[in-house]
């Protein structure tokens, strides 16, 4: 009798653990309904995107377009240099575990060429009329538009838009005596940025220093450009060591070192802006997307006193990057329409003039249509709407560098391979910026790695 | 009566022998599934990581395909400095953090082996930073401690009227050691005190008799007690730091430059920032072949050194 009972509690204890892993999973049930339903309800969009401010507003005015379509969306968030590598990863190993992602103009084109997103412009033409006057895609800015397209297809629409410039705290600078132009030169911006340090001990200029492609790389890469340096020649041979490339990365190590923010190495964009805002440092050369930040009451100490000024420039005029954080739909998403119904209404006239309306008009998503910048509510909250639009409608995007080079991007180059290889690069400078190791040495060992990945890639023929 | 009493007992004398013989517990069938569990569970990842290892294949450019390249790849890393700076790394945040560790924890041990009042808050507090999670561990020190606009060494550091250091940016490496220490010296003291609370205390009453001051105590009795328990730590320590990454992670991201990068790290880096899954194999894979010569090496060292003590 103990015998039989022992085995048959161990028989009940087995079953319990079968039926527990064989149970089906919330999600396979509810996608099995969706399947059915096309209408929208009880649908749930997964999207993928970064924890930038823009994208917290986003997720907080969300609840209005449940509201209207009865979709759901269910966010996951990231910080930059992790959503780039967990969405290619998905997207790459084909998971799909994300409907709509949240990629940049670097993106966009390499994702596209390896059929990873669906191009949108069939669902554009499948727009009624009326839907189509009132999404309005040729209010899109172009250089944008032209970023996001793959063989003259759309691909990705963007979420907001940013280019480069200069920002500066007024009192600092008065109290340094020091008197910055519209269209500053790096020269007069470093001469500047010593002298607010030596008057008034604080921080002359807060540059980037995190290692990253995407982070430090993105405003060295001006740099370099504006200097007349380049990655690659017309060959694909790499030109990290020539003269005018050692040049700018020289200056930009410099300038951190003399009048740059103490821990730079561990300084991205979101310590960048913290610093700033808190009115510790005088100046701050990033993308245009923390202007309204920075005037922003809720988070930013310094509202009233920024003073703008366009990219600095020094051979090269124009030196302001072009990016824009764009929503694209996953090939193998399998609630297409109702991701296309999000991209428009995140997108569209409406959704700017929501964040408008109950966040304020100078936190609005800038940088991606005309009408924005031509809305007066914009205009009077936003006293750096006009930089930003001439910088974005005049960046180079497609010959970026003074001498010709065989590939596009202002602050990128535009291959699949920089993900890495521009990192890797922004490692080697990091050690230069806290003195492990020189630039000169630097630059050798960045250049090896450039060569290596064109042969690797096989651009050098 | 008595010869049919006898030969019963013949009987079941001849025939218990049998009995015994055929009654031996099944003991290797019952074993074998749990054997085969584990050994598919764990080999079979690891033989596709030596395949992987043995291809190229880089998931942005799926135009240039998947092939095999034999060695090729292990040959690319032996050539490549980064590599032995890796190397070196790994070596020194592993035995510098294992070496403070264990001072550490035998130091604590010894001091908790002893009844003071709120003895139990004491341990509690003592073994608390082992439950935090090595990404919150890494964060908290970063922003918290060594930062060098926010942070506890910049207020001190301001108090002082010195340059704040940037301690990420020079001493990557040695932030880290700091960090896995915090983490692993609860479990190090923890194990250590068990051991401490296991010897006799009538072996220390007699050594006291017998005219040994405390110093003594502790070098001759104390002490080679605690070998065993010694091997076990270093064993357990060793195979979990060698594997450290959450730290290096939210830190430095293995920078500047390679300077804080250990071989695990080293294996994110290549596989989901380079998007080379054959070479983030490959290293997966040397890290293995490191891994068992350091114990092997470890351990004859130990068994040699301390043949008698240990059982």
């Amino acid at each position: 009798m103990k015998g039989v009972s022992k085995i048959a509690i161990m028989f009940i204890f087995l079953f319990g653990v079968f039926l527990t892993a064989c149970a089906p999973s919330a999600d396979s049930s509810g996608e099995g309904k969706n399947q059915s339903d096309k209408g929208g309800s009880d649908t749930t969009l997964t999207i993928a995107t970064v924890n930038n401010p823009d994208m917290k507003s986003m997720q907080d005015l969300t609840s209005e377009f449940t509201d209207e379509t009865g979709i759901k969306v269910n966010y996951i968030v990231l910080p930059e240099n992790e959503l780039r590598k967990k969405v290619t990863e998905d997207v790459a190993l084909g998971a799909g575990k994300f409907d709509i992602a949240t990629i940049g103009t670097y993106d966009a084109p390499i994702w596209a060429k390896n059929k990873w997103l669906i191009s949108l412009d069939d669902y554009f033409n499948k727009m009624s009329d009326k839907e189509k006057a009132n999404y309005d895609l040729d209010d899109v800015f172009a250089p944008i538009k032209n970023a996001l397209s793959y063989n003259k297809q759309l691909y990705a629409l963007p979420f907001y838009g940013e280019s480069s410039m200069l920002y500066y705290n007024k009192n600092i600078l008065k109290a340094s005596g020091v008197a910055m132009p519209l269209h500053p030169t790096w020269q007069q911006v470093a001469d500047a940025a010593v002298k607010i340090k030596e008057k008034t001990g604080k921080t002359g200029i807060v540059l980037r220093g995190l290692p990253g492609w995407g982070e430090m790389m993105a405003p060295l890469d001006t740099v370099i450009n504006a200097f007349g340096g380049k990655w690659y020649n017309e060959n694909w041979k790499a030109q990290l060591t020539n003269p005018q490339t050692e040049q700018a990365v020289q200056f930009y190590v410099d300038l951190l070192h003399k009048a740059g923010e103490p821990g730079a190495t561990s300084t991205g964009y979101t310590e960048a802006l913290t610093l700033m805002s808190q009115g510790k440092a005088g100046m701050w050369y990033d993308a245009t997307a923390g202007a309204g930040n920075l005037n922003d009451k809720e988070n930013s100490n310094i509202v009233g006193k920024v003073g703008y000024a366009y990219a600095p420039t020094a051979n090269k005029k124009n030196t302001g990057w072009l990016y824009a954080w764009s929503l694209g739909i996953e090939k193998s998403s399998k609630h297409k329409d109702a991701a296309f119904k999000f991209l428009t209404w995140a997108t569209s006239k409406d959704y700017v003039k929501l964040v408008g309306d109950k966040k304020g008009w100078v936190v609005a998503p800038p940088g991606t249509r005309k009408s924005t910048y031509d809305n007066p509510d914009y205009k009077m909250a936003a006293p750096f709407a006009d930089i930003v639009r001439n910088s974005l409608e005049h960046a180079d995007y497609d010959h970026p560098t003074i001498d010709p080079v065989p590939y596009k991007g202002v602050q990128y180059v535009e291959m699949p391979e920089f993900s890495g290889l521009g990192t890797e690069v922004s490692q080697q400078i990091a050690s230069a910026i806290s003195g492990d190791t020189s630039v000169k040495k630097a630059l050798d060992s960045s250049q090896k790695l450039a060569d290596q990945s064109a042969k690797k890639g096989g651009y050098r023929k | 009566m008595s010869g049919n009493l006898i030969s019963h007992a013949e009987k079941a004398v001849i025939e218990k022998p049998r009995n015994l013989k055929t009654k031996k517990p099944p003991v290797k069938r019952l074993l074998y599934p749990g054997l085969i569990f584990v050994a598919l569970v764990t080999q079979i990842p690891f033989i596709m990581t030596i395949y992987f290892s043995l291809h190229s294949w880089n998931v942005v450019r799926p135009d240039l395909g998947i092939h095999f390249v034999g060695l090729a790849n292990y040959l690319h890393y032996f050539t490549q400095p980064q590599f032995y700076t890796v190397l070196k790394n790994t070596l020194i945040l592993t035995f510098g953090a294992l070496i403070l560790c264990l001072v550490l924890g035998i130091i604590f041990a010894l001091l908790m082996n002893r009844q003071f009042f709120a003895k139990g808050i004491v341990r509690t507090m003592f073994v608390s930073p082992f439950f935090v999670m090595p990404a919150v561990a890494g964060i908290v020190w970063k922003t918290m401690v060594v930062n060098p606009n926010y942070g506890f060494s910049a207020y001190f550091g301001k108090l002082t009227h010195s340059v704040p250091i940037d301690w990420l940016g020079q001493h990557p490496l040695f932030i880290v050691v700091l960090i896995v220490t915090w983490l692993w010296t609860p479990f190090f003291m923890l194990v250590l005190l068990a051991g401490l609370q296991s010897l006799p205390q009538d072996l220390l009453e007699a050594a006291e008799i017998d005219g040994a001051n405390k110093g003594q105590q502790l070098l001759y009795i104390v002490l080679p007690h605690l070998l065993n328990y010694f091997e076990v730590v270093i064993m357990l320590g060793l195979i979990f730091i060698l594997q450290v990454f959450g730290e290096i992670f939210v830190t430095t991201s293995g920078g500047p430059g390679y300077a804080s990068t250990n071989l695990s790290y080293y294996t994110y880096r290549e596989g989901f920032q380079n998007w080379e899954i054959g070479g983030a194999s490959t290293i997966g894979v040397i890290t293995v072949i490191l891994t068992m010569i350091v114990m092997t090496f470890l351990f004859s060292f130990m068994r040699r050194r301390f043949k008698e003590e240990l059982t």
